[in-house]
């Protein structure tokens, strides 16, 4: 047997009859011996502490207890009632919620809010460049529409 | 679980706890309230606090006792209820290792130390002994809160691999590998303080 089974069996099976292989390697190894007297000292150390006599409850222990449990009781009732209230208004205020996402979503997608359905962006740039542009007199009379003077415009940039 | 009287009593009691009632609860606290002092002590050690403790553990049991479910004993379930209370404790009051051997009295250290110096002796007399009491103490003083759980649970309350796989809800194989990781870890501790001397 070697030093590590001999140092497994000290730390971690040594429980109950010690096998032979382990005494016989112990007879010739210096190392494992330490190993195994160190391990017997706290052994007989947990065996002492072990055989001390466990402290028993005061008297007074159990109605103390009986008190702080009632007190328990009372507290956890409380907090029940109050999740339970905070609970069911957090559940109505979320269906309510809800419904109105669900109203909106249904709503018919016209309306005085809602840009009409097909608008031609360019027309509106048009009509935005006609505010914009002044009337020149060389222009007036001759070009009566808009679409000219966007083009007149176009033209004073370019230059 | 056997169907006997007092098992059948518990029962009720545990039905009546679940519904809210503290004095079926009592019951309960009169009937295990020395295992539950056993435990703390051995797992914490401190007779100053033990009592505070294991208030504190019945009263989470009580508010928990609606989650029993009677898959194991009422014993086994309070039991882990009280080391799950323990090891949250501890890991709370774990202080600097280099304290705690500085406590060790010097008596208990010169009698240790002879102890360790001396060759291998099949008796162990009352010194010996108190001085491995203070250098277990110590030891487990200094321990990781969850190797103290461990050793505590099988040398101290001396419970079985299978009890503690039970009580902790975890598998043999995996108690075994703990137990052997902290009492290796314990010697290397013990070393360290036997060479840093």
């Amino acid at each position: 047997m070697r030093c590590k089974e001999t140092k497994d069996w000290f730390e971690g099976r040594g429980e109950g009859q010690m096998p032979a292989s382990v005494r016989e390697h112990l007879r010739t190894c210096v190392a494992c011996r330490t190993d195994e007297r160190d391990w017997r000292l706290v052994q007989t150390g947990f065996r002492a502490l072990s055989r001390e006599p466990v402290p028993d409850p005061s008297t007074g222990f159990l109605a103390r207890l009986t008190r702080r449990l009632a007190e328990a009781s009372l507290a956890g009732r409380a907090a029940a009632q109050f999740w339970d209230l905070v609970g069911r208004r957090v559940i109505l205020v979320g269906s309510l919620l809800m419904l109105t996402i669900v109203i909106a979503l249904m709503l018919p997608t016209s309306g005085p809010w809602r840009s009409p359905v097909g608008l031609d962006l360019s027309l509106l740039q048009a009509e935005v460049a006609v505010e914009n542009d002044p009337v020149l007199p060389d222009d007036f009379g001759s070009n009566q529409s808009a679409a000219p003077n966007v083009q007149a415009g176009e033209d004073r940039q370019r230059r | 679980m056997a169907d006997s009287p007092g098992d059948n009593q518990e029962l009720e009691w545990i039905k009546r706890a679940q519904r809210g009632d503290a004095d079926a609860f009592g019951f309960l606290v009169e009937r295990y309230q020395r295992r539950v002092f056993s435990l703390a002590y051995h797992l914490v050690n401190n007779r100053e606090e033990i009592e505070d403790l294991a208030q504190e553990i019945f009263v989470k049991a009580y508010l928990g006792v609606r989650g029993y479910d009677g898959r194991s004993s009422f014993a086994t379930w309070l039991s882990r209820v009280a080391v799950n209370h323990c090891y949250d404790y501890l890991r709370r009051r774990r202080t600097s290792r280099v304290l705690y051997f500085s406590q060790m009295n010097e008596e208990g250290e010169r009698a240790l130390e002879a102890k360790a110096q001396s060759p291998r002796q099949e008796g162990v007399d009352v010194e010996d002994r108190i001085a491995s009491r203070d250098l277990a103490a110590k030891l487990l003083g200094r321990a990781p809160a969850e190797d103290r759980v461990i050793l505590g649970l099988k040398e101290l309350e001396e419970l079985s691999v299978q009890e503690i796989a039970e009580m902790l809800d975890l598998k043999e194989s995996t108690v075994k590998v703990r137990l052997h990781r902290a009492r290796k870890r314990m010697l290397e501790d013990f070393r360290r303080w036997q060479r840093g001397r």
